[in-house]
């Protein structure tokens, strides 16, 4: 009997992966992809050129029919190689993703498959992401590196739940012009064979490393070819590896590198435009993946994130009310249009006199697309790492992620009577502190101080060969020094000023460790550096009640705070499992 | 050397075919931002420039000016235009 011929077919290609293959032909085994099976489908890798091209017999226990083979003849351009697996591949409906590198969520082989039959010569189009704080040719630029990249994927643990991955990979790749919009290109996409002959494969023309802008040619091609249809799959997702990819990976030449790209496909196609046809959707969407997807887009692409007023839903009841109030307050969601419409005269010499009689007055109509970025950034916690627009103007920088965990597990602390006083340590204009004593006093918790340490005049200059590099004190980032009367003028207006507040000025280094404070049940630390986040540690964990929670800002963001808290919890033999709050927060619990 | 005439243009006949916009929106003191047009398509708009005039053009041309008339002065300053 011969074996029945696969449903699927996908054409994977490699170049130089041996840190990001593994993931990929992970996510893509039976092992993680579910509501399809073995022999539903097949993975041909085409390994394009690498020194040492990955090999089968290590990934046999993925239980994959799985095939890899070297390009004999490997380009700077993986056009040729796609066109190679191409004819290789068994299956009547046949995927390729042209970039090794990207993961894939539980459920996209399976909705690929379901998507597909909605028509009869479909164009089966994918989301793709990038893992990390945003777009990689920027945030490498600023840090991000395959290390950083390694603990966000292990803070998720995404071999058991792998939309996790939307988590910490907030920035959508594809969707420029909306989430419904045209997709620029999709980078994993299924055609029936038929279309694929049809069209001749890939273009050879596309000479330049990485293809340029072949895959968005194939795109626009197999959507203009007539009796095509998109058919957008939602709720699922492929995840980019940082990796020193031609195009998503340049980092700071980056721009040169798309210069060129559309340079090409100018030259070989005389226009530029966006094929914007009629799509349709397909969201088999699974409760996990609804989950963590439905943060994902509320994070900001909406008009209204929060809960939208329907009629029937019960009134939460005032202290509830009260505390989003002022979370919206600490984060400045009132008042993001003119965070807006200065960020519109950054850097400008003059200002034009519509500006102050038409755009300040009207941000959501004259600065929409601004508008929305903010909303995506400041959901996201992400505003520190944008290089435009400086800290957010409102209280607290943490974001509206954090921000909601840091009231769980005061909430938590409350509920459980976890022993202890609450503690930030580097508090910037105090707001995560505020609403940690707004929820004690909610609660009418007396017994309990808030503590907050801070040198209420920036960040010490890096004196460790840890900090090497960083140098965010006041004379580099003014905007991080705020003085200790600020922070105390914030707590009295919003009446939260007491005896219980205790105020710890100075380094740390001089401050924490002779401190009175005796039990902690939270302790806080967003101190940036490796000497801040370490010397906060070795001060104070031991005063950590059990049960207590211990969350670190930066360990995500920051890699001289992750390798702090990493040598810290291996020297103390801590083995409580680290979680990922969002891409850079991080917490555990003492057990 | 480019012409002025020339490059606007073929600007016009650009941004009308990238984002369907009316010619006659198309001011020379409209932001491009305002068109729809983000960082990605102000990349793409130096490269295919660079081909269509056969001049190199840096990439952030389109990204460092606003507007159609900045971007004519740019060029006049760098001395690209007649
Ligand atoms: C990123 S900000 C904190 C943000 C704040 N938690 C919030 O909710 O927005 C860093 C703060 O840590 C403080 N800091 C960092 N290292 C310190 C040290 N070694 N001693 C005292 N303060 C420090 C800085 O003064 C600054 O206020």
């Amino acid at each position: 009997m011969t074996p029945k011929p696969p449903e699927l077919s996908l054409i994977v290609i490699s170049h130089e992966m041996a840190r990001e293959l593994p993931r990929t032909l992970y996510s893509l085994s039976p092992r993680y992809q579910e509501g399809i099976a073995a022999e539903d489908y097949e993975v041909i890798v085409i390994d394009n050129g690498s020194r040492q091209p990955p090999r089968a017999e290590d990934f046999a226990d993925l239980g994959l029919n799985l095939r890899i083979e070297r390009f004999a003849d490997p380009t700077p351009s993986p056009v040729r190689a796609i066109n190679h697996g191409l004819g290789l591949a068994a299956a009547p409906l046949i995927g390729v993703s042209i970039d090794g590198a990207r993961m894939a969520s539980p459920g996209l082989l399976e909705a690929c498959r379901r998507a597909a039959r909605t028509d009869p010569m479909p164009v089966v189009s994918t989301l793709s992401f990038q893992i990390g704080p945003g777009p990689q040719w920027l945030t490498q630029q600023q840090g991000y590196d395959s290390a950083w990249e390694d603990r966000l994927l292990t803070g998720i643990d995404w071999q058991a739940d792998g939309y996790r991955l939307f988590d910490i990979s907030p920035f959508a790749e594809n969707v420029g012009r909306g989430w419904f919009g045209p997709l620029s290109e999709s980078n994993l996409l299924f055609l029936p064979r038929a279309l694929w002959d049809a069209l001749g494969g890939f273009d050879p023309a596309f000479e330049s490393p990485g293809g340029g802008a072949a895959n968005a040619d194939l795109l626009w091609r197999a959507l203009e070819h007539p009796g095509t249809r998109q058919v957008v799959v939602l709720g699922e997702g492929i995840f980019h590896q940082i990796h020193g990819g031609t195009h998503t990976n340049a980092g700071a030449a980056a721009l040169e590198v798309h210069k060129r790209a559309a340079k090409e496909y100018y030259r070989l196609r005389g226009r530029i435009r966006v094929v914007d046809t009629e799509r349709s959707y397909f969201g088999p969407v699974s409760r996990r993946a609804a989950e963590a997807y439905a943060r994902q887009l509320a994070a900001g692409q909406t008009a209204a994130p929060r809960a939208v007023a329907t009629p029937l839903r019960p009134g939460p009841e005032a202290g509830e009310r009260y505390i989003d109030l002022l979370k919206a307050v600490l984060l400045n969601e009132t008042g993001l249009e003119t965070e807006v419409a200065l960020d519109a005269l950054r850097g400008r010499k003059d200002i034009p006199p519509a500006f102050w009689s038409e755009t300040l007055y009207d941000v959501p109509g004259k600065l929409a697309p601004a508008l929305a970025e903010k909303r995506r950034l400041r959901a996201q916690g992400l505003d520190t790492l944008t290089a435009q627009a400086g800290p957010p103007l409102g209280y607290t920088m943490i974001g509206r992620r954090r921000l909601d965990h840091l009231q769980d597990c005061v909430a938590t602390i409350l509920a459980e009577a976890v022993a202890g006083d609450l503690m930030e340590c580097g508090v910037w204009r105090g707001g995560a502190c505020l609403l940690m004593k707004a929820m004690l006093d909610l609660a009418g918790a007396q017994d309990r101080n808030l503590w907050v340490a801070d040198s209420f005049a920036g960040l010490p200059p890096p004196a460790l060969p840890e900090d090497e590099g960083l140098d965010l004190s006041r004379d580099h980032a003014p905007a991080l020094a705020v003085s200790q009367a600020r922070v105390e003028r914030a707590f009295a207006d919003f009446g939260l000023l007491d005896a219980r507040v205790r105020f710890l000025p100075g380094f740390f280094a001089d401050t924490l460790a002779g401190c009175a404070v005796e039990k902690l049940a939270l302790l806080r630390l967003d101190g940036d550096l490796y000497s801040s986040t370490l010397q906060a540690l070795e001060a104070l964990y031991d005063r950590v009640a059990p049960g207590g929670f211990v969350i670190i800002d930066d360990y995500g963001g920051l890699g001289q705070c992750a390798l702090a808290v990493d040598r810290f919890r291996a020297a103390r033999g801590i083995t409580a499992p680290l979680g990922m709050i969002d891409w850079t927060g991080a917490f555990w619990r003492k057990s | 050397m480019l012409n002025e005439t020339a490059v606007r243009t073929w600007i016009t006949e650009f941004l009308v075919s990238l984002t369907g916009a009316e010619a006659a929106t198309i001011t020379g003191d409209a932001p491009f931002y305002n068109l729809g047009i983000d960082s990605v398509d102000a990349v793409v708009m130096a490269g295919a420039m660079e081909e269509h005039f056969g001049t190199e053009i840096e990439a952030t041309l389109v990204l460092r000016n606003a507007t159609i008339d900045e971007l004519i002065a740019d060029l006049r300053e760098s001395g690209l235009l007649s």
